[in-house]
């Protein structure tokens, strides 16, 4: 019984894992992957769940960034030194935070309806070493250098996600086919994004004269109402999972929150590209110097209002689950995370945006591996992954109790213990079936 | 109750951790540039203000230029055509008037009717009859003379009352008497006499009428007239008749009210001969001017006057102006101008006259009439027309000989303010041309002498320093240079003719002087009237013009050059900048030693920025040109730009060499970099 109830509760969060934004348990996902049919109970028909999910990873970028830039707070030249230096030259910042509820309702041959709305905050960032010197040394101290700061990506979402979705029951045999499906709608509140596909700044000796080369996009939700609420643009995504269940392995794929939001036609679209060699004001003249505080600089941004379309990440999953006879490993799970998420749309849907997608959402496939663990008094999954947004192997753990109500957990437990962390993530789940 | 313990702690976990989001903050070091400049000599030299110019040889090697008028001359006293002729005055003594002519007839017919009844009887018209002496047929006989239609009334000093009478009756008569009487004074004016008249003959008389007044109607009374016999048969006409004629004739006026015709009152054809001293000139050319008559009349009647002068021709035609003169009220003058502009004025006196040809003479003509009216007129032989000529003529050209002219230049000493930025140093130039060209547009021979010519620094104590010798070794001072006359081609367009005067004025320049001082004696015509024809153009004059051209081939030891420039450095922004670094790359063979002052709106110092500052010449060969630029920085901190409003800049140049003049080419280049090193906080 607990065992199957660790199951229960565990298993369909450990299916999505780490990649998880929202908890999708799934009780008949559960209930079938007991041994013996006969020992399956009926599950509940009812099943109600909340969670909330945080997660801020760096592949090079410690706590001490994290708290500097949200709690404010003097940066000091040793701070900046060790941020630079900190991993290799390109840094991956990205956190989510998603807060949601869900209703589930499985009939008696097990299929299943569900309703489930979830409030999602991204911040996805990716930008070079040399970006962080510029702007938090100046460059001064880089004369003779070329600071370049191409490939600089800051993405950030706010929306809400309207999801229903339908799970299809089917046995085979003593086999188990499940094929679910979902539709989203999504309210979108704000979306900003800045692309810098070009960048650098030479300065010369003495500062004589700057080499300044750049391409930068940004795309930006109306800004007059900041509202956290407030409705700039609608969308739709899709999910789609299939699993099967032989004897005591499940192998899965599920493609969850693959869609967009188009933003509306007060949204900002603006772009400047130019290259240009700037030596100060050029004074012919000496009888009649100009300002001193001249503008130095005029970089001219072409900007218009226009609605835009944004994706919001694609999670696709391969998953391999097998139940175990042991008397505490109660499973084993290998999963395959990879996201999919372009920064825009070129020239229609094509191979080339499939294969941006990939690469453009800076996530880089993850393997996890996890076992659930049946205790005495609690129910705990553990287990490593690597891959993602970060470089190192992560180790999650969570815990929850033997009925399942009352679930937290981390997917960065190693972190835990440095003084110096990295990443951070927690979440928290309350569910009740009747 | 585990779910209320659950919720509880997680809520408890949720909102303890919960910090108010604070932007961080943090320093940048910035360096930015601010301006550049890339500066050869010519720009350098372009910013003084100052009059000096440059010259780029084919060498590229840079000569300071200037160019002064060392002497403009005027010729407006020379040809000074203004002058008003004598006032002329004209009295109506000569008014003409016509003749006053009334004829008066006495038929046989109204003599035998007066007869009576058997008249006509005895005498019927057509027949022959025998006629007998008739006396006193005719007795205080009046006859009405009337002069209406020619005058009200009429005082003459001059004139001639003529009486014709003819007889023609076939039988003589006699004893004619016969008084003229004015018929409103009633006073007797004249008496005729006849004593005899034959038949068909005219007797005719005249009496002098000066000083007698005449009334338009006149009473002639026939006192006595006699019919002699007949002596045989003759043939009866009623239509013969004694026809008798009273005139006035030779009338010259000293009053009337009468009618008068148009007619010329005076008429005066003169030369007239402008005094131009020692100029002899047979044509000028006006460019603008005008001739007026002033006139007043005391006559009734307007008085035309015709004025022509074939001596002044535009395109050819002579000038004639036929103007009117009103009858002046008040005794105001009546003043009328004749426009001239672009006409020829021809000054060799009448065409034709005798003697020949002269000089500064025109002839005009000048024709008055009076203009009638028709109506009746009160003149009076005191009645007088006055008038005078003015000539004010503003010569375009003259012709022939436009005299022997001098004029002095006395002493005149400008300050210049070409060295007045140095205050300190010494140069040595190799060399320093200076050339005083004359140009010559008049057609006349003039020479020129310098009797000062010198440059001064008044502040070193030392006197001036003169020019020396010309290209030819002679000495300047003192010595007369002539200067051919100008030409006319066919097509009157000025040849001029030059010379220039070169000089080496290198010790002139090398005192770095503020003052010039010039005395010259220009002469027009030194040698007098020649054969060929002068003229001269007033826009035409001679001029001369001092050009100076110096190589920058130099040698400087300290030049000092102190200048003091209009700077706002002042900032709105709240950028604080920690450093300024002037970066120099000098390309030119000249090292600095340089101070920077900042000063506020009253020139009071604020900072130094940079003191004895070198800057470092450019790197040459062992010909002394550049072969490569010298790299120099200055750093400037911890300066307070806010009340700056003046920066006064002192340089001390020193060329690369000391002892071999160093030549400066227009492609030496100085490049400067201004950039500024500034610490911002960023997120404050």
């Amino acid at each position: 019984m607990k065992r199957i109830l660790s199951i229960l509760i565990l298993l369909p969060f450990l299916l999505n894992g780490q990649d998880t934004i929202i908890t999708n348990s799934d009780p008949v996902q559960d209930y079938i992957s007991l041994s013996n049919k006969r020992d399956r109970p009926i599950p509940k028909k009812h099943h109600l769940s909340t969670t909330s999910y945080l997660t801020v990873e760096s592949d090079d970028l410690n706590s001490s960034f994290l708290n500097s830039m949200l709690f404010g707070g003097f940066i000091t030249d040793e701070m900046k030194d060790k941020w630079i230096n900190s991993g290799d030259e390109s840094n991956q910042i990205n956190a989510e935070i998603t807060n949601g509820i869900r209703y589930q309702y499985t009939t008696y041959n097990l299929n299943s309806y569900y309703f489930q709305f979830s409030d999602v905050n991204l911040i996805n960032s990716s930008f070079s070493d040399d970006l962080l010197k510029l702007t938090f040394h100046g460059n001064y101290d880089y004369q003779e250098e070329t600071l370049d700061f191409s490939n600089t990506v800051i993405r950030a979402d706010r929306y809400q996600q309207y999801k229903v979705g339908y799970g299809y029951s089917k046995w085979i045999k003593t086999d188990y086919l499940k094929i679910s499906t979902a539709l989203s709608y999504l309210v979108g509140n704000h979306h900003a994004q800045l692309n810098i596909n070009k960048g650098s700044l030479y300065t010369s000796e003495m500062g004589t004269y700057l080499n300044l080369n750049y391409d930068i996009n940004t795309m930006m939700t109306d800004s007059s109402n900041l509202s956290p609420f407030v409705g700039n643009g609608k969308g739709m995504a899709v999910d789609f999972a299939l699993s099967y269940t032989k004897d005591y392995n499940t192998f899965g794929i599920h493609i969850r929150d693959l869609g967009y939001i188009n933003w509306n036609k007060s949204s900002i679209i603006a772009n400047t590209d130019s290259s240009f060699n700037f030596t100060g004001i050029e004074v012919n003249d000496f009888n009649s110097l100009p300002e001193f505080n001249d503008s130095i600089m005029d970089i001219s941004f072409s900007q218009n209002t226009s609605s835009f379309r944004s994706f919001i990440p694609a999670r696709i999953t391969l998953s391999y689950s097998k139940t175990l006879e042991h008397k505490y490993f109660n499973s084993i799970s290998i999963f395959s995370h990879s996201r999919w998420q372009p920064y825009q749309v070129k020239g229609g849907l094509n191979w080339d945006l499939f294969h941006r997608g990939f690469k453009e959402s800076g996530y880089t496939t993850s393997l996890d591996v996890s076992s659930n663990i049946d205790l005495k008094y609690i129910n705990s999954t553990i287990g490593f992954s690597v891959g993602g947004f970060t470089d190192g192997t992560k180790i999650l753990l969570t815990l929850s109790d033997k009925k399942g109500i009352f679930t937290i957990g981390t997917y960065h437990l190693n972190e835990l213990f440095k003084k110096d962390k990295t990443s951070l993530s927690a979440f928290i789940q309350l569910q009740t079936r009747f | 109750m585990k779910k209320t313990v659950y919720i509880t702690l997680l809520s408890i976990f949720i909102f303890s951790c919960k910090h108010d989001l604070e932007k961080p903050t943090w320093e940048v070091d910035i360096i930015t540039p601010i301006a550049h400049s890339e500066l050869s000599i010519s720009d350098l030299i372009n910013q003084n203000e100052t009059i000096v110019d440059q010259q780029i040889g084919s060498d590229s090697l840079v000569s300071l230029v200037y160019s002064a008028d060392l002497l403009q001359t005027n010729y407006d006293n020379l040809l000074d055509i203004q002058s008003t002729t004598n006032e002329k005055m004209f009295r109506i003594d000569s008014v003409k008037f016509d003749d006053v002519v009334i004829e008066h007839n006495i038929t046989i017919g109204s003599i035998i009717t007066e007869l009576g009844v058997l008249g006509p009887i005895l005498y019927p018209d057509g027949q022959d009859r025998d006629i007998p002496a008739m006396p006193g047929v005719v007795q205080n006989d009046t006859i009405d003379i009337d002069a209406s239609e020619y005058f009200e009334t009429m005082t003459l000093y001059n004139g001639k009352m003529n009486l014709e009478i003819t007889n023609g009756f076939p039988t003589d008569i006699s004893n004619m008497s016969f008084m003229l009487y004015n018929s409103i004074s009633l006073n007797l004016i004249a008496t005729f006499n006849i004593p005899l008249i034959e038949s068909g003959a005219t007797y005719t008389e005249s009496v002098s009428v000066a000083g007698e007044t005449l009334d338009q109607i006149m009473l002639g009374i026939i006192n006595n007239m006699d019919i002699e016999a007949s002596g045989g048969l003759v043939p009866i006409n009623y239509t013969d008749a004694i026809s008798t004629t009273v005139s006035i004739t030779e009338i010259q006026i000293m009053e009337a009210t009468a009618y008068f015709p148009n007619q010329l009152l005076h008429e005066e054809i003169v030369e007239q001969s402008f005094n131009l001293g020692t100029t002899k000139l047979t044509e000028i050319g006006i460019k603008e001017g005008y001739i007026s008559i002033i006139a007043t009349s005391s006559l009734p009647d307007t008085i035309s006057i015709l004025y022509f002068i074939p001596s002044l021709t535009k395109y050819g035609v002579p000038f004639e102006e036929l103007v009117k003169i009103p009858p002046n009220i008040n005794t105001t003058p009546t003043s009328l101008y004749f426009n001239c502009d672009g006409y020829i004025m021809d000054l060799k006196g009448q065409v034709g006259r005798i003697g020949g040809d002269t000089v500064n003479t025109i002839y005009s003509e000048m024709h008055i009439y009076l203009d009638s009216t028709g109506e009746l007129e009160t003149i009076n032989r005191v009645d007088s027309f006055n008038l005078y000529n003015e000539f004010n003529i503003v010569p375009e050209y003259a012709k022939w000989y436009i005299g022997q002219d001098t004029l002095l230049l006395s002493p005149e000493t400008k300050n210049t303010s070409i060295f007045e930025s140095i205050t300190n140093g010494t140069i040595d130039l190799k060399e320093a041309n200076l050339n005083l060209s004359i140009q010559n547009y008049v057609g006349a021979d003039a020479s020129i002498s310098f009797q000062q010519f010198s440059s001064d620094n008044t502040n070193d104590n030392h006197p001036p320093t003169s020019v020396t010798t010309d290209q030819n070794g002679a000495n300047i001072i003192g010595n007369p240079y002539f200067i051919e006359r100008a030409t006319l081609n066919n097509e009157n367009i000025i040849i001029p003719t030059l010379i220039n005067i070169n000089l080496d004025a290198s010790d002139m320049l090398e005192i770095l002087p503020n003052q010039t001082t010039v005395a010259a004696t220009f002469m027009l015509n030194p040698n007098g009237e020649q054969a060929v024809e002068d003229f001269l153009y007033i826009d035409y004059p001679i001029s001369a013009t001092l050009d100076a051209s110096i190589p920058l081939s130099f040698i400087a030891n300290n030049l000092t050059i102190s200048k003091t420039i209009e700077i706002d450095l002042s900032s709105d922004t709240e950028l604080e900048i920690d450093e300024l670094y002037i970066s120099i790359e000098n390309g030119i063979p000249l090292s600095a030693k340089v101070d920077v002052i900042l000063l506020d709106q009253h020139n009071n110092t604020l900072d130094t920025l940079v003191r004895n500052t070198n800057i470092i010449c450019a790197n040459t060969d062992t010909e002394n040109r550049v072969t490569t630029a010298s790299n120099n920085l200055i750093t400037i901190t911890n300066t307070e730009f806010n009340n700056v409003r003046n920066m006064k800049i002192v340089a001390s140049f020193t060329t690369s060499s000391i002892t071999e003049h160093i030549d400066i080419y227009s492609y030496y280049t100085m490049k400067v970099n201004l950039s500024a090193r500034f610490k911002q906080i960023i997120g404050e």
